[in-house]
């Protein structure tokens, strides 16, 4: 027993400086927020508990609720853009082309570059007057819309923007294609199945888990887009693509009401937890692992 | 790792020391960045060799973005800068949470007294009779007009009735010049513009963007800052009158237009590219602040310099090529002859004795090359007078005009603050510093060098002399003026601002009437100030229900 109590000391001294910066910089900021989402809180006065009043002022905050949607709204677009875009090219960067390294790098290049830089680039590829996109579509006698100030567009416009930075996904799908067995394929093949039979039938299942993998991350990440948008439209015109992170975000360090924001947060995370929930739980029914 | 985060903390790198012994050591953070920033270094480094060696301080600046966030959070962690440089709009946000030390007492010890300054600047850094903060630099809005553009369209402005060679006077005319300056083009078989005379709400400008009331004669607020008055006649006019130009020129030809103006959703704008709208012509008009100047001088410098003599634009860029030990003969093949002293004009006092000073005209700027035993020994170009230059300005400055008859040189008067956070541990000498730093000579070297304006209610004449905003009468006497106002006085006003904001975009979209839209703002803002105030939901200050 003094034996095991040494060694479980001793796996705790070499953990500490982790489980120190673990409870110290995460644990105790998360339950500290979830208490302040209980209390009237603006920094500098004591927080004023007011039980689950930012909750029932969140209900009735037709603000909060355009965020949601706005939110859910880009989610919808961007997620399975985001998906079908990458699983796509990175099928089609597996296929043996002339310069297949080369297309690969240019894929994923984007996704290195900082998300200001994209911004501002995407800003001016948009830019109506300017802008390469809409000067392309004059030319091709298509009247290009305000893009960024319409909003009918905005969001449909950093939907396709979110597309920009697909080549990390690329890669991953790229990594489990690798992990295909080619006897599956001959066995296809064998059985008569054409180019979409093995897709349909071996790859998108062997590949599944991955799919699921980034099912997860995306589903994550639109939930919580911030960075894009506050660049590109600072949420309008007309508040269409304010975020819910974004509304978090003006609550806490503009209006600063940080109980009202952390009630937010604690919002958010539940959304993106039973989302993620929701793909566990249809994950038995199209996720397959390999040797189950 | 915990042994080598003990020894970092223990034996690592250490924050330079520069203070002398002794001193007393107060941290300045301000927002300025870059060149504006160093001249603010200046001034600090002045303090620190004069006043504060006198006294026993130094000041260490530091310059930071985000300086209203960081202020506030390390006020509440306890170990605040002992001066921030913040914007006006935190000072009632900040004061109301008790963030901000009260300056009354310091301020009377140093005679920054309210008739110190234009009563507009001072009056919008108390909150409920109290001062919180001292103004730096500070700035007006103006109508800045684009004589060139109105000299093309002479012919069609005289045509209505209108003098082209002045700004608008009315809000009335203002439409009537803007209609006529209105070009549009052919391209992919629509039409669009490609021009306006004027469109309100720009990008770039969400402070005065957010107050176009103020020249309707709107109070956005009661003077006790406790109800908010969004549905008055006068907001109705300032929002329709908004909503009248999206009805003349077309809802979607406006918005694409505007969305040309914007680098972003018209926000974040082209003001500091060189596709900024004024500058390559797109607005003949626009409201802007003093600084705009310094960003014609940057981007398009040929609007400062225009009708100037070819041979004296010339002379302006080779005054570069003039190096010291040069003759007199070498800088004439340069520059031309130049005039000698006996041309008229007198020699500085510094100028030793024995050399000889020649003059060369060059357009907004007067060349001066010292000679000592026929070598050059200084050279200096001297911009003429802020009001000589303004024969050559291809812009103009004027008062924006008023909707209200009577009701004459209106504008925002914005600043830039300096604050004592409440959990400072050095208060007095902070305020030591700011005392320096509002010092005439000081204030006045830093508002010209950042092409703003000073705060004090008497400038000198050598600051009108040298401001680089050839146009800087204007914009001083609109501070100065009566109808000059600060920011609504509203704790919650970044709360406010958003709401009209939204009230501006759905008046360009056409969305919902006027009335409609300034309604449902009224009640969520009301809502969220009584909020702010603690006071019982949904009900006015005066106990009344709040109509939803």
């Amino acid at each position: 027993m003094n034996r095991e109590l040494r060694q479980f000391g001793k796996g705790m001294a070499f953990l500490s400086p982790w489980l120190i910066g673990f409870v110290v910089f995460t644990l105790l900021p998360i339950g500290l927020s979830f208490y302040f989402s209980l209390c009237k809180f603006d920094l500098l006065q004591p927080p004023r508990f007011i039980g689950t009043g930012n909750y029932v002022e969140l209900a009735r905050d037709h603000v909060f609720w355009q965020a949601t949607r706005n939110t859910f709204y880009y989610t919808a677009m961007a997620l399975p853009a985001g998906l079908l875009v990458s699983l796509g090219l990175a099928m089609l960067l597996n296929v043996e082309i002339p310069g297949r390294a080369l297309w690969r790098t240019i894929i994923f290049m984007p996704s290195l570059v900082p998300i200001v830089a994209s911004a501002i680039l995407w800003l001016w590829l948009l830019n109506p007057r300017l802008g390469l996109i809409n000067v392309l579509l004059a030319k091709m006698h298509v009247p290009g819309p305000p893009w960024l100030s319409d909003p009918r567009w905005a969001m449909p416009a950093l939907a396709m923007m979110s597309l920009w930075g697909v080549g990390n996904a690329v890669v991953i799908y790229l990594a489990g294609l690798q992990d295909v067995p080619v006897e599956l394929y001959e066995a296809a093949e064998l059985d008569g199945a054409g180019i979409l039979g093995r897709v349909w039938h071996v790859t998108l299942p062997m590949l599944s888990p991955v799919i699921f993998f980034n099912l997860v991350m995306a589903i994550i990440g639109a939930l919580q887009v911030f960075d894009i948008p506050y660049i590109m439209t600072s949420g309008g015109p007309v508040r269409s693509t304010y975020f819910l992170s974004m509304y978090l975000y003006d609550n806490a360090f503009v209006y600063l009401q940080m109980g009202y924001a952390g009630a937010m947060a604690w919002i958010m995370l539940l959304i993106v937890l039973a989302l993620t929930g929701l793909a566990f739980w249809t994950s038995r029914h199209w996720v397959h692992y390999q040797g189950r | 790792m915990v042994a080598g985060a003990a020894a970092m903390l223990a034996f690592g790198p250490r924050p330079k020391m520069n203070a002398p012994e002794g001193r007393i050591r107060i941290q300045y953070w301000d927002k300025w960045t870059g060149l504006e920033a160093q001249q603010m270094k200046e001034i600090v480094d002045a303090f620190n060799n004069t006043a504060g060696k006198e006294k026993g301080i130094w000041v260490d600046f530091v310059s930071m973005s985000q300086i209203d966030r960081k202020t506030l959070i390390s006020t509440a962690a306890g170990v605040p800068p002992d001066v921030a440089g913040l914007w006006d709009v935190q000072v009632l946000q900040f004061a109301a949470m008790g963030a901000l030390e009260p300056l009354d007492s310091y301020a009377r010890q140093f005679g920054l007294t309210r008739d110190h300054y234009k009563h507009v600047f001072y009056d919008g850094c108390e909150y409920h009779g109290t001062l919180y903060a001292i103004p730096s630099t500070v700035y007006s809005v103006a109508l800045l007009w684009n004589k060139e553009i109105f000299q093309e369209k002479a012919a069609e402005l005289r045509a209505a009735g209108l003098d082209p060679d002045r700004a608008p006077r009315t809000i009335a005319e203002l439409n009537q010049y803007a209609a006529v300056i209105d070009t549009w083009t052919t391209r992919g078989g629509g039409r669009r513009l490609a021009r306006v005379g004027y469109i309100p709400i720009q990008p770039d400008m969400s402070n005065a963007n957010n107050v176009i009331s103020y020249w309707f004669g709107a109070q956005i607020a009661n003077p006790e800052g406790t109800k908010v008055l969004l549905t008055s006649p006068q907001m109705f006019a300032a929002y329709n009158w908004i909503r009248g130009f999206s009805e003349r020129l077309g809802k979607k030809e406006l918005a694409e237009f505007r969305s040309g103006l914007s680098s972003s959703g018209g926000i974040t704008g082209l003001f500091d590219t060189p596709q900024n709208p004024f500058l390559v012509g797109w607005n003949a008009m626009e409201q802007q602040g003093a600084w705009a100047a310094a960003f014609i001088e940057k981007l398009k410098p040929s609007m400062n310099r225009w009708h100037v003599p070819a041979d004296q634009l010339q002379r302006e860029k080779d005054f570069g090529g003039v190096e010291i030990g040069m003759s007199l003969d070498q800088v004439r093949r340069l520059l031309g002859p130049g005039i000698s002293p006996s041309g008229g004009y007198t020699i500085p006092p510094d100028v030793p004795a024995g050399a000889q000073m020649f003059r060369w005209p060059a357009g907004i700027k007067e060349i001066y090359v010292t000679f000592v035993d026929g070598k050059v020994s200084d050279k200096l170009a001297k911009l003429l007078p802020a009001k000589m230059r303004q024969q050559y300005c291809q812009w103009g400055a004027a008062p924006f005009p008023s909707a209200v008859p009577g009701l004459e040189n209106v504008t925002w008067a914005g600043m830039d603050v300096w604050v004592i956070p409440s959990t400072s541990r050095h208060k007095k000498e902070a305020m030591e510093f700011i005392a320096f730093a509002s010092r005439q000579d000081q204030i006045e070297k830093v508002s010209s060098e950042h092409c703003n304006l000073s705060p004090l209610a008497v400038e000198s004449p050598e600051y009108f002399q040298n401001h680089p905003n050839p146009y800087v009468d204007v914009f001083e006497a609109l501070a100065a003026s009566p109808n000059a106002r600060p920011l609504p006085r509203l704790i919650d006003w970044p709360q406010i601002a958003d709401e009209l904001e939204q009230v501006a975009e759905h008046s360009y979209l056409l969305e919902g009437t006027t009335a409609q839209n300034l309604s449902a703002a009224q009640v969520r803002c009301q809502k969220e100030l009584n909020k702010a105030l603690n006071v019982p939901e949904n009900t006015n200050l005066d106990g009344k229900e709040i109509p939803q």
